[in-house]
């Protein structure tokens, strides 16, 4: 079979181009450690999210020095806490933060608007997610998956708040 | 001193003109996304339509081939 | 287009088969103009430029606009070209030209009942709906009739595989010793690489999804059905692209005035589609919970070598086209670009299409990058994405390659040409400005499928302002609309010019023909062997870790009918009135 030797340059460069891109997403996993959403967060029956230990009442925990736990229970078009309703998710900067989200019902979303924060929620599945708050401000949450025809109402906010203002309650 | 032509047909001058005006166009983003380059909208594509107008006036006078005998 | 032969045309030759292929066209096209209606309602809906319906019903505008233009068009326009394909390669009808009415008849019928469930959708006296978008995630449940109606469809489509496979067998006895025609090889892989990939969203619709819509199971997994369906849901993708890959590689060069490259390393490349495209549907399930971390790499491995092909395909076809060039006299390191068939909306069509496509290809390799997922995940950015793989790559090489063949199929001439190029090139400036807008809203955090991504908050630009790019997309997906309702006027406007002869048409066959290849490229059961062994490596693993954690069926999840929706008024009204007038 005859393949042109332009035709075998490029095959190398674009299997180095593979190896390449393989590489620097290992390394962005391995090396410099960034966290995938998987399966650590555990399941919960959805129609049992109100009797769970922790997402019965869902809001923020302090559980260390600088560290915080968020329990989010997301249902059809809200979030509890992160909607207005419920009020919105205020943490302190400078802090790690814990997300753990679940869906009462159907399937949705979770992101902070403008960062990497994001991951589905489904119903039966806990998605656990972490930050780090480095700038004080607020932050949209958006659902960004389609669940149902109240789906563009569907909002929170995340309010980082400088660690002297910082009440430890949920508002 | 006369420039080589780059025109043959009408057809090709168009589509030539349409993607400098896509790339005219997503330079804009690139300025905006990769070097924090802000460029207001409006003169921008105001100035961009306008050159690519000039150019297409001028590629059009100086074309070499009629349409006619081109494919 | 089409110059002067003097060979009979396709139609002169097979005239059974020609009808088949015109009216599987005249389905994709019709769904391609109600699509690109719902498109225009989406473009200016959600930039708030004009809102013409409730923001409840664009999530029924949006389905029929996945369903009808990723599915319906799609498939539809591939079975026709794959029909032509077949016959045309092998030169021979097929076996039974009943069974090839047969599959028509299912995936007609397979569509209008999905296509029946998503409209009535817009009338709440009848209780039938389906607002699921096309990815129909559980617990959201449609009518029985949307998934019964997309059963009956696949069904059809694995009939079309077996017409083709049965065709090809039958010219196998006459031709024992010959290579497969390059045309009917790249039937052949697809169809494979179809049937190993149906074989998730099969499961899911037939063992969870129908019966629970009917009530015969209570439950079923959001996590297991919606990993069944990206397993079908990525090699779909594929499935769209190859038929555009076959016209890229035999037709395209052949109006650029040359012939293909190579015929050998297209039959890789098609093998390579075979056996990559299934295993790496998880990708699409980077950010699910459920799903651990070591299968998201292996799925993310397997997309990166998928890379390969496309790449390869750049080589080639570029490389065919600049042959075609130089044959027509053109000259230079670049000069020879102006040799081209500018003019030639069939040509120029599928060029811009390649062109789009290389920068869809970029906004890919992002997607595909684990972590860097996480950014754009349900972002706006992927609908600007697909719109240049599918929504261009695809659909307008379809639209160009309807103008070179439409002709050999009616022996009609287009009837207009101008029209045809204006067409192609509205529909490049077009996507370029929505899709850029989309990319660059979603890195901004935009989400997609939303009626009104209109928050409390606002959304941070990192230059320029958001209001600015919802007029880019609004305008766009106008321009994009206007050139969708110029191609399919100017085919209609085709079907009343005056018939003649002259139409018939060749392919060349490639500068390094497949003689010298390895015989092993053509072993089909071997290739199809092998990629049922990758799926399996790649799937067995996280399909038993969901049902192990979550059962078969789930639990405790309820369903969540799409039928209680607020009036969709006029439509409801004017219904009523019509039923009024009649009675
Ligand atoms: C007239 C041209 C078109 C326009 C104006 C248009 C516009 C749009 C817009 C604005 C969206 C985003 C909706 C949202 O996420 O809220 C969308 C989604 C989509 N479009 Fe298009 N589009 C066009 C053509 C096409 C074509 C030709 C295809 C495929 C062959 C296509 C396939 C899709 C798909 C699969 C979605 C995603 C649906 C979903 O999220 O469920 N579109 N389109
Ligand atoms: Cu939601
Ligand atoms: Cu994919």
């Amino acid at each position: 079979m005859h393949i042109h030797s332009y035709e075998k340059l490029w095959l190398g460069m674009a299997l180095l181009l593979i190896v390449g891109f393989i590489g620097t997403i290992t390394y962005g996993t391995v090396g410099a450690g960034v966290q995938m959403v998987d399966d650590s967060g555990g399941n919960v029956e959805p129609g049992n999210v109100s009797e769970h230990e922790e997402f019965g009442e869902p809001g923020v925990e302090k559980v260390g020095e600088n560290e915080y736990d968020v329990h989010v229970v997301a249902r059809q078009f809200v979030f509890n806490p992160g909607s207005e309703v419920y009020g919105a998710i205020e943490v302190p900067v400078n802090s790690t933060v814990n997300f753990y989200v679940t869906s009462a019902d159907v399937i949705h979303g979770f992101s902070i608007a403008g960062t990497n924060a994001n991951t589905m929620v489904i119903p039966g599945e806990v998605a656990e997610i972490t930050i780090e708050t480095e700038e004080t401000g607020e932050y949209g949450i958006v659902c960004h998956e389609y669940c149902g025809e109240g789906h563009h109402n569907m909002e929170g906010l995340l309010r980082v708040v400088p660690e002297d203002e910082y009440n430890g309650s949920t508002q | 001193m006369t420039l080589p032509s780059f025109v043959r047909t009408r057809g090709g001058m168009l589509v030539g003109l349409v993607m400098l005006g896509a790339i005219g166009f997503e330079l804009r983003t690139v300025a905006g996304m990769l070097f924090g380059i802000d460029l207001p909208a409006a003169p921008y594509f105001i100035g961009m339509v306008a050159i690519l107008s000039i150019v297409g006036v001028y590629l059009d006078v100086t074309r070499s081939t009629s349409p006619d005998t081109a494919t | 287009m089409s110059t002067q032969t003097d060979q009979p045309s396709f139609v002169d030759r097979y005239p059974e088969e020609a009808a088949v292929v015109r009216r599987s066209l005249l389905v994709a096209f019709v769904m391609l103009g109600i699509g690109a209606l719902m498109g225009l309602v989406q473009a200016l809906h959600r930039t708030n430029v004009l809102r013409i319906i409730d923001s409840a019903d664009y999530y029924t505008v949006l389905t029929a606009h996945g369903v009808f233009l990723a599915i319906v068009f799609t498939i539809f326009f591939l079975v026709g070209l794959y029909q032509w394909a077949v016959t045309r390669s092998l030169d021979r009808s097929p076996v039974d030209i009943r069974f090839t009415h047969a599959w028509a008849t299912m995936m007609t019928v397979g569509s209008l009942m999905a296509g029946a469930a998503i409209l009535l959708g817009f009338i709440d006296e009848v209780p039938v709906s389906a607002d699921v978008l096309f990815t129909f995630y559980a617990p959201l449940q449609a009518h029985p009739i949307f998934y019964a109606g997309l059963a009956i469809f696949i069904v059809g489509t694995w009939m079309a595989g077996a017409d083709w496979f049965r065709t090809w067998l039958a010219w196998r006895k006459d031709n024992p010793d010959e290579r497969i025609p390059l045309q009917t090889f790249m039937v052949l892989t697809t169809m494979i690489m179809w049937y190993v990939a149906t074989l998730g969203v099969a499961v899911e619709v037939l063992v969870f999804l129908l019966p629970w819509s009917l009530g015969l199971i209570d439950s079923v997994d959001p996590l297991l059905t919606r990993t069944l369906f990206w397993f079908f849901g990525h090699p779909v993708v594929y499935f769209w692209l190859m038929p555009a890959y076959l016209l890229w590689y035999t037709v395209m060069p052949k109006i650029a005035g040359g012939r293909l490259f190579s015929d050998p390393l297209a039959r890789v490349v098609f093998i390579l589609f075979v056996l990559l495209s299934t295993p790496v549907g998880i990708h699409h399930q980077y950010v699910d919970p459920g799903i651990a971390q070591g299968f998201k790499f292996i799925a993310m491995t397997n997309t990166m070598f998928l890379l390969l092909p496309s790449l390869l395909t750049a080589f080639t076809v570029v490389a065919s086209i600049e042959h075609g060039a130089r044959q027509r006299g053109g000259t230079g390191l670049f000069g020879w670009l102006t040799a081209l068939p500018w003019r030639d909306p069939a040509f120029t069509g599928m060029a811009l299409a390649g062109l789009l496509f290389a920068a869809g290809g970029f906004s890919g390799m992002v997607n595909a990058g684990m972590n860097i997922n996480y950014l754009v995940h349900n972002t706006l950015w992927v609908p600007g994405h697909f719109h240049l793989t599918v929504g261009t790559a695809v659909a307008l090489t379809f639209m160009a390659g309807t103008y070179w063949l439409w002709p050999q199929l009616t022996n009609r001439e287009i009837y207009s040409r101008p029209i045809a190029l204006a067409q192609v090139v509205m529909w490049f400036g077009g996507m370029a400005l929505m899709s850029n807008a989309m990319h660059v809203a979603g890195l901004f955090g935009v989400p997609r499928r939303t009626a009104e991504p209109q928050y409390s908050f606002d959304f941070p630009a990192l230059f320029g302002t958001i209001g600015e790019l919802r007029l880019q997309i609004a305008v766009g997906g106008t321009l994009l609309f206007i050139s969708t309702v110029l191609f399919l006027s100017n085919l209609a406007f085709s079907l009343g010019t005056p018939k003649r002869e002259g139409f018939g048409q060749t392919i060349p066959p490639a500068l390094s023909g497949p003689e010298d290849s390895p015989a092993v490229l053509d072993n089909m059961k071997l290739w199809a062997a092998i990629a049922v062994v990758l799926v399996v490596l790649a799937y067995a693993l996280p399909l038993g870790a969901i049902i192990s954690d979550n059962g078969l069926f789930g639990v405790g999840i309820e369903p969540y009918p799409m039928l209680v929706r607020p009036l969709f008024d006029w439509a409801g009204a004017t219904l009523a009135g019509l039923a009024e007038v009649i009675a």
